[in-house]
């Protein structure tokens, strides 16, 4: 800006020495092709370049922002009976709390004046945890009663971890509202206000309500995944074992059954891994090796009932009941 | 229904399958439809104009090849050297005498879309005048069926058989068989 | 060749919305206008009449009305996912402006862009995708050469 505006300067004195020239002609507008444009506009995009984008501004302190609609709607966006005051509870986390009582202080103004009153999320946060950590794991036994106990384990690991819950929360519009101390809301804050906002749902609607928000919104995540994308198994072969000889089913025998291109170097193997004479699963692989893992592998999700043609989820139980209408302020 | 992982899955569709197919007494015409459909992986339900999906083809006892009609001495290969007066003409039987794999190489290069993958396709064909090596046989995945049915001939019968074999008529004694 | 070159995404939606429960996706909806000039008649007709009725009938999305002077007025749309959308209204009659947040508020925020396929599943094959083994008799012991097969 500030070269522009001494451009702008050079224009007028060139037009004042225009105006001395002919006195008649009175100069105050250039009508004409904008000449200091190109040379501010360089000068823009080398500042650009060098400083890099500006960085990013939290939504609240854009234009067009009024924090109780914002929360209100929230709440009936979700389709959720949420008390209020619970809710801007669960977005205040304790970074920003902190921030802010420094920021205060650094004014200069007493402390007794303005003082804050204001709750952070962590007790929300905690029972919100808490209770995510028992539905889920009581939900992966129901919908999976064969899954072993690790697997249902790092199931709930997934689908709590940071990104993911992070993921969930971007796209639920959190970020906007959650009160942060750093600009770009990192994970864990995400998470932990998620987490809150759970939290505040079980106290103020009960814990059907919230069982439901935690279908709808994070097992949904799980449509699509792979038992094994979540389950890292570095031996299915020592796995299938343990497992077949718990249920006593004889152990099982790896024999090639299909096999392709063997002397190139794309060849194809089918192992099929046979038990008491009976096909339990085949698999293929680029080695023999591999293709043996990979048969274990089909098995166990067999034995476990997590076979891509399972029963999908059923997210269908109830309707979402019909929310008073409430005119958003402007 | 096979649940893999989804490496393994793709591993698996996308693999090259070998095919042999065995060109004693059949006609090249037909061998080279096979050839070339295969070749082009137009036999797969995944098929896509785009995606690299040909199969191997193995075609052995090329030398055994059978032409109906005159085409032995009718049939000409045409050529030509680049060079005035390179122009060469040979018939069929010339041509699978001098080179036993020549007549199905070139049938199935003429029925391969005429692009630039013709020449990759042609690659993975593989033709054998007789017997084929151990190295080719590992890769083996399916045997295709002939496309004619092969007749024995009359010399390959059993005088006994032909004894066996009803006759409309006794020829008389003084008959002279040609 | 046709758009090859231009940005392009498969069909899909935001957090699996409508599997459990659809939720609109316009979370905030801004209309900038300003409060005399020509090319805002059809806005300021529509904040006198159809705002709060849309407000009302909405009332997950917050809508702000800012007058301010400027040339051209606008609506500026920001959805679930972060994306922004500016659309301008200048010369719009009021019904135009109606149709065009229902539009706003029935879109999902993704970008606008071409779409591969005009369909998409999370599991591709019902029966298990085919692969060269798929429906094939077994084979015992390698490939072999047939026999010249005999017929009478």
């Amino acid at each position: 800006m500030a070269s522009g505006y001494i451009l702008n300067r050079g224009a007028l004195i060139i037009g004042l020495h225009y105006q001395r020239v002919c006195r008649n002609i009175l100069l105050s507008q250039v009508r004409e092709k904008k000449r200091w444009m190109k040379a501010y506009t360089y000068l823009m995009a080398k500042k650009l370049k060098l400083e890099g984008p500006p960085p990013p501004k939290l939504r609240s302190q854009q234009p067009n922002w009024d924090y109780h609609a914002e929360v209100q709607a929230f709440g009936i966006r979700l389709h959720e009976d949420f008390s209020l005051e619970l809710l801007k509870t669960a977005f205040i986390n304790p970074c920003y709390l902190q921030v802010e009582q420094e920021r205060r202080l650094g004014l200069g103004v007493d402390s007794e004046t303005t003082a804050l009153t204001l709750e952070d999320n962590i007790d929300l946060s905690k029972t919100g945890v808490s209770f995510t950590r028992s539905f889920l794991t009581d939900f992966c036994k129901a919908s999976f009663p064969n899954l072993p106990r690790e697997a249902v384990d790092s199931i709930v690991r997934h689908l709590t971890s940071s990104e993911l819950v992070a993921h969930v929360a971007r796209n639920l519009g959190i970020e906007d509202l959650t009160m942060s101390a750093e600009c770009p809301v990192p994970d864990d804050v995400l998470h932990s206000t998620l987490m809150a906002v759970i939290g505040a749902l079980l106290e103020s609607s009960g814990a059907e309500r919230a069982g439901l928000f935690l279908r709808d919104f994070l097992v949904t995540q799980l449509i699509g995944k792979d038992l094994f994308d979540m389950w890292t198994v570095v031996n299915p072969m020592g796995l299938l074992v343990e497992e077949l000889s718990k249920r006593n089913i004889p152990l099982p025998e790896p024999r090639l059954t299909r096999s392709g291109g063997a002397s190139t170097v794309l060849p194809l193997y089918f192992v099929g891994l046979y038990s008491d004479k009976k096909l339990l699963a085949q698999g293929p692989g680029e080695t023999l090796v591999a293709a043996e893992e990979e048969a274990a592998r089909v098995a166990l999700r067999k034995l476990y009932g997590y076979t891509e043609n399972r029963i999908p989820f059923d997210f269908s139980q109830k309707q979402p009941r019909q929310q008073p209408l409430i005119h958003s302020g402007t | 229904m096979s649940s893999f992982s989804r490496s393994a899955q793709q591993w698996a569709t996308f693999a090259r399958s070998w095919f042999l197919v065995d060109a004693r007494m059949q006609p090249p015409g037909k061998l080279a439809t096979m050839c070339s459909v295969r070749l082009q992986g137009k036999h797969k339900p995944i098929y896509h104009a785009l995606s690299d999906c040909g199969d191997h083809v193995v075609v052995i006892n090329t030398r055994h090849i059978a032409f109906s009609g005159n085409k032995w001495e009718q049939k000409v290969y045409s050529s030509h050297t680049g060079y005035p007066g390179g122009f060469k003409q040979v018939t069929a039987a010339q041509l699978h005498h001098k080179d036993p794999t020549a007549i199905v190489k070139l049938a199935v290069y003429g029925m391969l879309p005429k692009n630039l993958h013709r020449r990759t396709m042609m690659q993975r064909l593989h033709i054998f005048p007789e017997d084929l090596p151990d190295d080719i046989r590992a890769n083996l995945t399916e045997e295709l069926p002939q496309p004619r049915e092969i007749y024995r001939k009359l010399s390959e019968y059993t005088q006994e058989e032909i004894d066996a074999f009803p006759k409309l008529w006794t020829p008389p004694e003084d008959y002279k068989m040609k | 060749m046709t758009s090859r070159g231009t940005p392009s995404r498969f069909l899909q939606s935001v957090l699996q919305n409508g599997v459990g429960r659809y939720i609109c996706q316009l979370k905030r909806i801004s209309i900038i206008f300003s409060k005399n000039a020509q090319s805002a008649l059809g806005v300021r007709d529509f904040i006198e009449e159809g705002v709060v009725d849309y407000a009302k009938k909405n009332p997950s999305t917050v809508v702000y009305v800012s007058p301010q002077s400027c040339r051209i007025p606008k609506i500026v749309a920001e959805y679930l996912n972060g994306n922004v959308r500016e659309e301008i209204v200048t010369n719009k009659t009021s019904p135009q402006i109606s149709e065009l947040l229902t539009k706003l508020t029935n879109q999902s925020g993704l970008d606008i862009i071409r779409i591969r396929k005009p369909f998409h599943t999370d599991n591709p094959s019902i029966q298990g995708q085919w692969h060269p083994f798929t429906n094939r008799p077994p084979s015992i012991g390698p490939i072999k050469p047939q026999k010249p097969d005999v017929k009478y």
